[in-house]
């Protein structure tokens, strides 16, 4: 009796035992799960990093004397379509910009906008199913133009298509 | 003893058996597509802010005004109010809040540190803490240091974003 109460309790504890352990072994899977399962959201960043051509890149909108580049300061004469497909070739067709230059009082200035088939989904950045993501913001701005600066507005929105 | 040497290969065998199970379910759980992990956690990478407060600062420095019919540009102006204060807060504190207004409402802290004290021209719900971007102005009298933290406007932002309900350029309006 007291043989077989002696390996019942060897049992129990050794079923503890194993609790214990898969215990264990499934916090550590899980905290290496969770690691490496985060879902980063990039889309934003993504639309921040190529905006940021516009005001940096002499190639993009940015005005330049020649010699420097002024970045944050916008030339009017390269505020164009042509200009903006140009500076934003090798960024794919699954980004779609829309760019308003307004002077300080709101008045508009100039609109343009790189792929246009994706630009016509702004309207529907409201809707919570969608397959593209949206990113907008404003930025205060300096135009360059007639050889003179004075302050203004751009608002750049960007619809980013999901793959 | 003997117990021991019995029953310990057993388990341990059926540990390793388990061990190998979890471990392919947990292979299985992170292949892309297949399952969404119920722990997803979706990150804001918020380094753009920084940067974009940066650039507003830059050109709100460089901002052209005119003032006794001569055109100077805001940083003229704030060492014009170092030197005085009384004569020139007025026109500081409307350009001012004409030219941020225009980007982030009233959810901005703009400071202005001098030698004697920090000043305020930005939104009345003042938040302490970090800044989150500045420049330092050399001066005669001493370095002034100007910092702007457009953060309570982008939080809002993003909450308008994700709920909707809140439009950022009003929410921080003192009525």
């Amino acid at each position: 009796m007291t043989k077989a109460f002696d390996i019942t309790i060897e049992y129990f504890w050794v079923i503890v035992e194993v609790i214990f352990v898969i215990i264990l072994i499934v916090t550590i899977l899980a905290m290496i799960s969770v690691h490496f399962n985060r879902d980063i959201e990039i889309n934003n960043m993504e639309a921040h990093v190529a905006s940021m051509r516009f005001f940096f890149s002499p190639n993009c909108f940015s005005y330049s004397d020649g010699t420097r580049t002024y970045p944050g300061i916008i030339d009017t004469n390269k505020f164009s379509e042509t200009r903006l497909d140009n500076c934003m070739k090798d960024y794919s067709n699954l980004r779609g910009f829309d760019l308003i230059l307004k002077e300080k009082d709101g008045s508009v200035i100039n609109e343009v906008q790189l792929n246009k088939n994706l630009v016509q989904f702004l309207p529907l950045c409201s809707l919570k199913k969608k397959d593209f993501e949206c990113f907008s913001k404003r930025e205060y701005v300096l135009i360059y133009d007639n050889n003179k600066i004075r302050p203004g507005i751009l608002d750049i929105n960007s619809v980013i298509k999901n793959v | 003893m003997y117990k021991k040497a019995i029953n310990r290969p057993v388990i341990s065998v059926f540990i390793f058996i388990l061990l190998l199970l979890l471990i392919f379910l947990f292979w299985y759980l992170q292949i892309p597509g297949k399952v969404i992990h119920p722990m997803a956690e979706k990150q804001t990478i918020k380094a753009e802010i920084t940067n974009d407060a940066t650039l507003v600062l830059l050109n709100y420095l460089r901002t052209p005004i005119i003032l006794d019919n001569k055109e100077i540009d805001m940083t003229d102006l704030i060492i014009l109010w170092q030197n005085n204060k009384e004569k020139y807060s007025n026109i500081l504190n409307e350009e001012t809040k004409e030219i941020f207004g225009g980007v982030y409402g009233y959810c901005y802290t703009f400071n202005i540190y001098d030698n004697e004290q920090k000043y305020n021209f930005g939104s009345n719900q003042y938040m302490p803490g970090d800044s989150l971007t500045q420049v330092r102005i050399p001066t005669k009298e001493g370095d002034l240091i100007v910092e702007l933290n457009p953060n309570q406007f982008f939080s809002r932002k993003f909450y308008s974003t994700q709920k909707g309900g809140i439009d950022p350029y009003k929410s921080c309006e003192v009525k």
